[in-house]
């Protein structure tokens, strides 16, 4: 478990930067009003970056004069759960790419079965059969209905 | 306007509106049913789905999903005590007992399916009686009502936030910053693209809708899978018509429920788990002092009034979202996009220049409605079943069904990489009491709200007066302000009728 504080701390840090970085760039395309009205292409995503600089400074006041409240405050990240939580996010950055080399039929075939049995599934002929369920399902809908162009492998 | 009914009518029936209508309705009470997945998954899920059909066709098979996923939560609360959807809570109060203690399964999904009914084709008929007066009002507005009524959807992020308004306001500021993204309408400028190709189109609404709102709730899912054993639960569910009996015991209930559902759903901000649990203190308070103590043990009033409630949020919800093209909860919010990917622009104007699509959604959301009880009483016992699929089977299917609707809809590889980042982001976001649907309703409304701001100063050749001149704008201007302050000044009201209550 991780306190709300320190999610909060963290949370103000990345806005206030974002924020800034916005507003760095807005600047440069033109913060303002127009002569003959109208506003300049930066002014709107200014007006973001400022208001997000703005709730960040707020976030930052409220969490450090609440630090009793917000440390009190659990955030479930380090839990067994929340593990493995990341090595699915592991599992889904790896499909990203074995779905642009081998297609989605290809790489479904890998991913299903990975991730049931990262849920604890050890039956080989439930896994067997529901990937080859999702996979006639996904062709049948959205191939042979709607004629959908899903990812192909590199070598077609 | 009889002839747009008419045409509407034929559009609303023919067979491939139809199959659509029956598959979503269908697809959202399993959604519904099944707890972990909410209706916003399931719109976004199947949203990709609609991109093959031009119009309004595919957006009645996600009206079908909306009205279908509301009544299905209903289900798993009833068997399980488990809402399948938030606006199924309040139902388990007086479900579950009567499933349970009372051993009427089968009555209390009768009742609960035909309360649904009630309130959804209740919503429907005011949904139809009250839009096209407010559109007439609304025809009058010009610019910087167009901006006031923007932000004043924008506001709406307050009432949405649950878990943080300030985080919601992060959150929102995000979504309006993401919207700014790609070349600007109003100059021809490019703005933050960095000189990638794909940026200049700005980021497609598709990949982060489907990233905060199902790959985000799935990786969820799999955090509270763990370590959970999984129990096959046998219900026998027997008779579920409601008898005369009951019919007359919850009518006015009933009646009283879909009324104020349907005004609670015409609040920005609100929804069916807010509309179900006032619905259930409104049929407590308003029962006779002997029933009253039946509340909470399996009173049949007690599930009608959430279930008329929480579905006659529904047509109440596309009141603002159809006429002034603000989205009443996170539901109509996705639904509003959806209309605007298929090029339908929902406000005063959708009346006058596309009054077909209008009553087509009109017919449309009432037969979603009719269906969804015929399905209900017909299937009750195969839609039951899906309590018993097990999440290493559920949760693989929406991983791949989130990679696939993704690709479909630019055939990019971008936008997977996209949505997977806006998952993995959403999963930390909602950790920390971000609002998923406050990133959406910035990202939906932020281009209307610039453009208007924008188009209002060069009416007025640069002065902000024109925001405060223009009554309607006015008004609007002060809601927004005093939604987005209501953070503050709520807690002190509250304290105060307390006291008086005291």
């Amino acid at each position: 478990m991780i306190s709300m504080k320190k999610c909060n701390y963290v949370i103000s840090a990345v806005a206030a930067i974002l924020g800034a970085t916005i507003l760095f760039f807005a600047f440069r395309l033109g913060i303002g009003f127009k002569a003959k009205g109208g506003i300049e292409s930066g002014t709107w995503p200014g007006i973001m970056g400022g208001l997000l600089v703005f709730t960040a400074i707020i976030l930052l006041i409220m969490t450090l004069s609440n630090k009793q409240k917000y440390e009190e405050m659990q955030v479930a990240l380090k839990l067994p759960g929340n593990k493995l939580v990341y090595v699915m996010m592991g599992v889904f950055v790896a499909y990203c790419a074995l779905l642009t080399v081998l297609g989605l039929y290809l790489s479904a075939l890998v991913l299903i079965p990975a991730i049931m049995f990262l849920l604890g599934e050890r039956n080989k002929k439930k896994m067997v059969i529901v990937t080859a369920c999702t996979i006639v399902a996904v062709y049948v809908i959205f191939s042979l209905v709607l004629g959908t162009k899903l990812p192909q492998p590199i070598w077609m | 306007m009889w002839a747009n009914i008419v045409t509407a009518l034929g559009d609303a029936i023919s067979p491939i509106t139809l199959l659509l209508l029956l598959a979503g309705t269908g697809a959202g009470i399993l959604i519904g049913a099944m707890p972990g997945l909410s209706v916003n998954m399931g719109i976004a899920l199947l949203y990709p789905l609609t991109f093959a059909f031009d119009g309004v066709t595919g957006i009645i098979m996600l009206i079908g999903v909306y009205c279908g996923a509301i009544y299905g939560g209903s289900i798993s609360a009833i068997l399980l005590n488990t809402p399948g959807t938030p606006a199924s809570a309040a139902t388990t109060l007086d479900g579950y007992p009567m499933a349970n203690k009372m051993g009427q399964p089968g009555r209390a999904l009768g009742l609960s399916t035909m309360a649904s009914t009630f309130g959804g084709v209740f919503s429907a008929i005011c949904l139809m009686i009250f839009a096209p007066q407010l559109a007439k009002v609304a025809l009058t507005f010009s610019k910087p009502e167009y901006f006031a009524l923007a932000l004043f959807g924008i506001s709406i992020i307050t009432s949405v936030s649950s878990g943080s308004v300030l985080k919601g306001v992060m959150g929102g500021a995000i979504g309006l910053f993401i919207g700014t993204i790609g070349i600007d309408a109003m100059t021809g400028s490019m703005r933050f693209v960095f000189g990638s190709t794909y940026l200049m189109g700005g980021i497609s609404f598709i990949p982060i809708l489907i990233g905060l709102f199902a790959f985000s709730q799935v990786l969820s899912s799999v955090e509270s899978s763990y370590g959970e054993k999984f129990e096959k639960k046998n219900v026998k569910i027997k008779k579920v018509l409601p008898s005369l009996a009951d019919i007359k015991r919850v009518f006015v209930t009933m009646l009283r429920s879909s009324v104020i559902g349907t005004f609670i759903g015409c609040i920005p901000g609100t929804g069916g788990d807010i509309s179900s649990f006032i619905c259930y203190d409104q049929a407590k308070k308003w029962a006779k002092a002997e029933d009253k103590e039946k509340f909470g043990n399996g009173e049949p009033k007690g599930i009608v009034a959430c279930e008329a409630g929480n579905n006659s949020v529904s047509g109440g919800a596309m009141i603002p979202m159809l006429t002034l093209g603000i989205p009443g909860d996170g539901a109509t919010a996705i639904l509003l996009g959806a209309l605007m990917v298929q090029g339908i622009a929902p406000g005063p104007l959708l009346f006058t220049n596309q009054p077909v699509q209008v009553y087509t959604i009109f017919i449309g959301l009432l037969l979603a409605n009719l269906v969804m009880g015929l399905f209900g009483f017909s299937l009750i016992r195969v839609f039951s079943k899906v309590i018993n699929v097990p999440k290493e089977i559920l949760i693989p299917i929406i991983f791949v069904m989130t990679f696939v609707g993704t690709y479909s809809y630019n055939h990019s590889m971008m936008d997977v990489y996209v949505m997977v980042f806006f998952g993995f982001l959403g999963y930390f976001m909602n950790k920390t009491q971000f609002s998923m649907s406050s990133i959406i309703l910035g990202i939906i409304l932020g281009a209307t709200a610039e453009q208007n701001f924008s188009g209002s100063l060069i009416m007025s050749s640069g002065s902000p007066i024109i925001f405060l001149t223009r009554p309607i704008c006015l008004i609007f201007l002060l809601i927004s302000l005093l939604s987005l302050l209501s953070p503050l000044y709520s807690p002190v009201l509250k304290r105060i009728f307390k006291k008086k209550e005291a």
